[in-house]
């Protein structure tokens, strides 16, 4: 209660003796307004006031907040840690020519960047050190930032231009969408899309390479766009489902969530296609394509933008460079990059709608500022209707003079091939897309109602001809699966056959009156049409009768081998099993009664003398699959870590490790070989 | 929302609803730059080109005109991208100026010296300038002028041309109005032409290309080459000018194959001119043999590539270029623009028809079902041989035959490919036929006597397709042709788009076998004239 009672004050007029102190001593709203303005600050929340001005002096985090000031706020601070403390009242007289101080020396104290001490107005000690180092562009005004370079058009078309480019960019992401829908692109495996499909989209699209790219990113920050693997195809780029219901929704909708998530982005699509420190190309959709000051530069690009009137625009040419170096004197402690960001920002912005003809549009404006329901409202009038009809052509286009309804477009891009799309849509109607439609299970009547029904004009004759033409031919030719085919020169004894109830199980079907199919196949067809009565032929696929003899049937010849050589295999077998079965005994016989291993030093030792000894020795052994065996082995020599030695189990010589050798016992004489 | 009648699409084509009220003045907004690509009955489609838009440049309009053009006639937004090509298209016209120098004669300079710097760094521009005379300017060979114009334009900087041309040696002609006037478009063509210095008129067959020609050499008042297609074409315009003009037989001279004369104007043919001996053009010399003060290209869609190598060297001459069409079949839009000039005039073959001048067109594709026998023939036939045999089926002679009797007393025309079957209609029709091998003198008998009313049928192979006046056919029917190119098909209904008397239609039959290699030919007929906007009707023969 003590301290609430001190904040009454401004905690200006009160001396402080650290900026713990002071911090202690400010209203919550200003506290609030510093946590705000350096948010690693709150997070966790500090214990006390004491804490908070600790972190607040941490370098990592006044590294941060110096990122923040303008040029002319980084002079005063600068000048204030040449002079030292000084007070108020003298501070202007450190930075001649500037009529801003007051506003700066108070947004340095807001930061806790400055604190008043008794002596005066004093810089953290850590701000000392950062801001000595760095160098402060010359001649700059101290004043205030540059202004920008800005022409005027009429907000009215502003507003158009603006409508053009934001429905143009909705509707391109549809038809990428619904393009890749259809065709998903690779993904590579460094989570990118490769070059080459970013070629495929500018020209998908009728863009150039680097607004396809912004196009792509921009779906995929949106969430309209995801990795996946459908059905047996690689890992793709594919719609995902939340792009079927945004799909769904209005265009102006969609557009203000576009640029919220745009607004939002750490995002860089302006960097595809440049390289990366290790000259590899970066990819759109490259997980590492991002920039931790990308969404604030955006942001204070914007804003400079937004502040200017309505239907004031950067000037062709010399509008963005003023920008530029505007972002540079608001924020001259960022890297180079910051200038870059800016550019595309407002190219971004362009493409995007938020600015046409260069000047924030009004619905960019309540989008930018948080205002969705307005800018649905001032955009909405501006976007095309969707409409339910189109205008039949005699040279067998249609032309949609506007969007159309979706399910009405989804049925025209059935029956019709898309031309040219944009605003308005050129489908045109071709044998090869009516075709599509009968294949999908369209019967003429219905393509033919189907026209009839969105031409708002009588649909052109030349177009009924083509769909009648396009009917007649569909299906003269038709194609089935069938296991057999039996044919008769008379129709008869294959109609009878058809009645036989006997038959009823084939599978027999009448395509012709002298051919019947059967699901059956051959080789349990011909025997069951006999038990009918039937006497069938076989047919070769040349047309040839081919001459069935009875069916006996003969096993195959076994092949034998000399008696000799059988003789001897065996022997040799058996003796292997033997001289195996007795190095097991052995080996068990040997086994130590202690189950204690050996030391690897006392092991190496045995197996030496062994070596030496040329005498056998029972090992320990742990093989490659992690089973523990045990084995009499006649060790020949030890190197590489690796034991050679002849094995009485398997008969022959073998390495072992020898880090797996467990245990080590001599055996007191070699065993007579196998 | 603005309610125009104007669709800008991102892919550069614009559709005009012409049902809107506000379609025909949009439709004169644009004309200037956009070009016309189909016109069939609601919606025309337009495309900007970079051709299109250097053309407007070179008529004066500028890149905000066509962008206010743009907004103001939209009905929907339009894409922000579209308008930045447009402007940046058109910015590059005119970056490089060709003039004369007081000094140095012929000169290219810029304004833009990047620019300039660029197109000097091309290897393909270094042979054609000289010595740099500062910063901006490079001098250029008076004999390179077209040359470099047409590298220009490949190079995306295409150059204005400032250097004016020689007067040529006067010669007074004049238009002789007493009985007939200059209709009001072909007045307007040859004054734009006139204003613009060189450049082509686009006007359809039949709207009188020959009178925007005589009227363009009323203008320049000096004398005259014209160069055309053929001996026939060249005897029609010699006639046409002793009709209409103050000029006498003896101020014409014909230069082709059997008579050379040179005289005042002179009226060669393109074959003459590229004839080749020994490597060399012998008659290339008639291009110098006067001081022509005016060139005149007729069918420039069809000029052979050693007439646009010639032409390069004719750049200090005035040249017009009529045609029906600037979409020529081998791509050289780009040599026209260059070196002959830009577009000066254009006008929808539909408005000069509805203005009267042309007779309205009945289309009318005729289907008729081939035989069993002879369908099976096509079913086997190679494939080269198919479409002979689809369009010669003898069903065809049948229906032509019903159709001629249908259309006694109107001037008929039956046009077609194949020699055996012309030859095989002529006999059953009982009419005169003129194939490749007909003598000239033979053919112009023959169509005088179509055009005087004596003969009222005449059976012609694809020959007489180019630039041969006929001005009375009403019917024509085509039997067969080949492969359906546009520019054919151009011709074609150019036979009947001729001025006709009051309110007779011409009807243009095409006889197609159904479900063949013909039919689908037929297809992109039906196409072509749906798109320029003729009604289109599909009759079964045999119903």
């Amino acid at each position: 209660m003590e301290r609430m009672a001190g904040t009454s004050s401004t905690g200006t007029t009160q001396v402080a003796r650290s900026l713990a102190d002071q911090l202690r001593g400010w209203p919550d709203d200003r506290l609030a307004q510093l946590l705000v303005a350096r948010p690693d600050l709150a997070t966790p929340p500090p214990h006390d006031s004491g804490q908070l001005a600790s972190r607040a002096a941490t370098r990592a985090s006044v590294l941060r907040a110096l990122d923040r000031l303008t040029h002319g706020e980084l002079a005063i601070l600068s000048a204030l840690v040449t002079a030292g403390q000084t007070p108020r009242a003298e501070v202007p007289a450190l930075v001649p020519g500037t009529s801003t101080v007051e506003h700066a020396v108070r947004r340095l104290e807001d930061l806790a960047l400055v604190w008043e001490s008794s002596v005066g107005l004093r810089p953290l000690s850590v701000v000392a050190d950062l801001v000595s180092r760095s160098t402060l562009p010359e001649g700059a005004p101290l004043d205030g930032p540059p202004d920008l370079v800005v022409t005027e058009h009429p907000a009215e078309r502003v507003d158009r231009a603006g409508a053009g480019a934001a429905f143009e960019t909705v509707h391109r992401l549809e038809v990428l969408l619904d393009a890749w829908g259809n065709q998903p692109p690779v993904a590579l495996r460094s989570g990118g899309l490769g070059v080459r499909d970013q070629r495929s989209t500018a020209a998908l699209l009728h863009v150039e390479e680097r607004t396809a790219a912004f196009l792509v990113e921009l779906a995929g920050a949106a969430g309209l766009l995801a990795t996946g693997s459908p059905g047996e195809l690689p890992e793709s780029w594919l719609p995902t489902d939340a792009y079927d219901a945004w799909c769904r929704r209005p265009a102006a909708e969609r557009w203000v969530d576009l640029v919220r998530t745009w607004a939002s982005s750490a995002r860089i699509p302006g960097r595809v296609g440049a390289r990366d420190a290790s000259g590899r190309v970066l990819n759109a959709l490259a997980p590492d394509l991002v920039d931790p000051h990308a969404v604030d530069t955006r942001l204070l690009a914007l804003a400079q933008l937004t502040a200017l009137a309505p239907g004031a625009a950067l000037a062709t040419g010399t509008g963005v460079p003023s920008l530029v170096a505007r972002l540079r004197w608001l924020r001259p402690r960022r890297p180079a990059s910051q200038d870059a960001l800016a550019a595309w920002a407002v190219e971004e912005a362009a493409v995007l709608g938020v600015t046409g003809l260069g000047a924030i549009s009004t619905a960019g404006r309540a989008a930018l500022a948080g205002d969705g329901d307005r800018a649905v409202e001032l955009l909405t009038p501006l976007l095309p209707e969707p409409l339910d009809h189109v205008l039949l052509q005699g040279d067998l286009t249609a032309v949609a003079p506007g969007p159309l309804l979706p399910e009405l477009a989804g049925r025209l891009h059935l029956v019709a091939d898309v031309e040219s799309r944009g605003g308005a849509s050129v489908h045109r109607f071709s044998s090869g897309s009516l075709r599509r439609a009968l294949d999908a299970g369209w019967s003429g009547q219905e393509i033919h109602d189907f026209l009839a029904e969105i031409s708002r004009t009588p649909v052109p004759q030349a177009l009924s001809y083509l769909v009648d033409d396009t009917v007649r031919t569909f299906g003269t030719l038709r194609v089935g699966y069938a296991e057999a085919f039996l044919r008769a020169d008379d129709p008869a004894a294959l109609e009878e056959l058809l009645r036989d109830r006997r038959a009823g199980a084939l599978g027999l079907r009448r395509i012709a009156p002298t051919v019947l199919i059967s699901t059956t196949p051959i080789e349990v067809l011909l025997p069951r049409l006999r038990e009918i009565g039937a006497a069938p032929v076989v047919e070769a696929s040349d047309g040839t009768v081919r001459v069935a003899r009875p069916d006996v049937h003969r096993a195959r010849t076994p092949r034998t081998r000399g008696a000799g050589r059988a003789a001897a295999r065996n022997a040799a077998g058996i003796t292997a099993a033997v001289s195996a079965i007795r190095a097991g005994d052995r080996a068990g016989d040997l086994r130590p009664p202690d189950p204690t291993g050996t030391t690897p030093a006392a092991a190496l030792a045995m197996l030496r003398q062994a070596i030496e000894a040329e005498s056998a020795v029972w090992i320990g052994y742990v093989d490659d699959q992690g089973g523990s065996t045990e084995r009499v082995v006649d060790p020949v020599r030890l190197e590489g870590g690796r034991l050679t030695a002849y094995d009485h189990r398997t008969d022959g010589e073998r390495s072992f490790a020898v880090h797996r050798i467990t245990a080590v016992r001599l055996v007191a004489d070699r065993p007579d070989g196998a | 929302m603005n309610d125009g009648p104007l669709i800008v699409q991102s892919d550069k084509t614009l559709l005009l609803e012409i049902d809107h009220p506000g379609a025909a003045a949009c439709r004169t907004a644009i004309a200037p730059f956009a070009e016309l690509e189909r016109s069939p009955e609601h919606v025309h489609t337009y495309r900007l080109t970079p051709l299109g838009l250097w053309n407007a440049r070179a008529a004066g309009h500028d890149a905000e005109q066509v962008v206010d053009t743009l907004l103001e006639h939209s009905r929907y937004a339009v894409p922000h991208a579209l308008l930045v090509d447009v402007a940046e298209t058109m910015a590059r016209f005119g970056r490089l100026r060709l003039e004369k120098h007081p000094t140095h004669g012929l000169v290219m300079s810029s304004t833009d010296r990047p620019v300039l710097e660029e197109v000097l760094r091309s290897k393909k521009v270094a042979g054609l300038v000289g010595a740099r005379l500062d910063d901006d300017t490079v001098a250029v060979h008076p004999a390179e002028r077209g040359n470099l114009k047409q590298v220009l334009l490949k190079l995306g900087w295409p150059a204005e041309d400032y250097a004016g041309y020689v007067d040529g040696e006067a010669h007074a002609i004049a238009l002789d109005e007493s009985e007939w006037t200059l209709r009001a478009y072909q007045k307007e063509a040859a004054e734009s032409f006139w204003h613009g210095g060189s450049g082509v008129v686009v006007l359809p067959c039949g709207a009188g290309k020959t009178l925007v020609g005589a009227a363009a050499m009323g203008h320049a008042q000096a004398t005259t080459l014209i160069l055309v297609t053929n001996t026939v074409s060249a005897r029609q315009w010699k006639d046409e000018l002793v009709r209409r003009t103050s000029l006498t037989p003896d101020e014409i001279g014909e230069y082709s194959g059997s008579v050379k004369e040179v005289r005042p104007v002179t009226i060669a043919t393109y074959q003459v001119l590229t004839t080749r001996r020994k490597g060399v053009y012998p008659h290339l010399e008639l291009l110098d043999a006067r001081d022509w003060g005016l060139v005149v290209y007729d069918e420039v869609h069809l000029l052979p590539a050693p007439i646009f190598r010639m032409t390069a060297n004719l750049q200090a001459r005035r040249r017009l270029g009529l045609t029906a069409t600037l979409v020529r079949e081998d791509g050289r839009e780009g040599d026209v623009f260059s070196l002959i000039g830009p577009k000066r005039y254009d006008a929808p073959w539909k408005d000069i028809e509805a203005q009267g001048w042309i007779a309205p067109a009945d289309c009318v594709e005729v289907r008729v079902t081939l035989p069993q026998g002879e369908r099976l023939a096509y079913a086997t036939a190679e494939p080269e041989e198919r479409y002979r045999l689809a369009s010669c089926t003898h069903h065809k002679i049948d229906v032509t035959r019903r159709l001629v009797a249908q259309h006694a007393g109107q001037p008929t025309l039956v046009i077609g490919q194949y020699i055996d079957q012309l030859d095989e209609l002529a006999a059953a029709l009982d009419a005169p036929v003129i194939k490749g091998e007909t003598p000239v003198k033979e053919r112009q008998r023959l169509f005088e006597a179509f055009r005087s009313g004596e003969l009222g049928l005449l059976v012609v192979s694809k020959v007489a397709n180019f630039s041969i006046d006929l001005p009375s056919a009403e019917v024509a029917i085509q039997v067969s042709g080949s492969f359906g190119s546009r520019q054919e098909e151009a011709q074609r209904l150019g036979r009947l788009l001729r001025p006709k008397e009051e309110g007779k239609t011409a009807h243009f039959y095409t006889i197609v076998s159904r479900d063949t290699v013909d039919a689908d030919f037929a297809q992109n007929r039906q196409r072509f004239l749906a798109e320029q906007g003729y009604a289109y009707r599909i009759v079964d023969a045999d119903a």
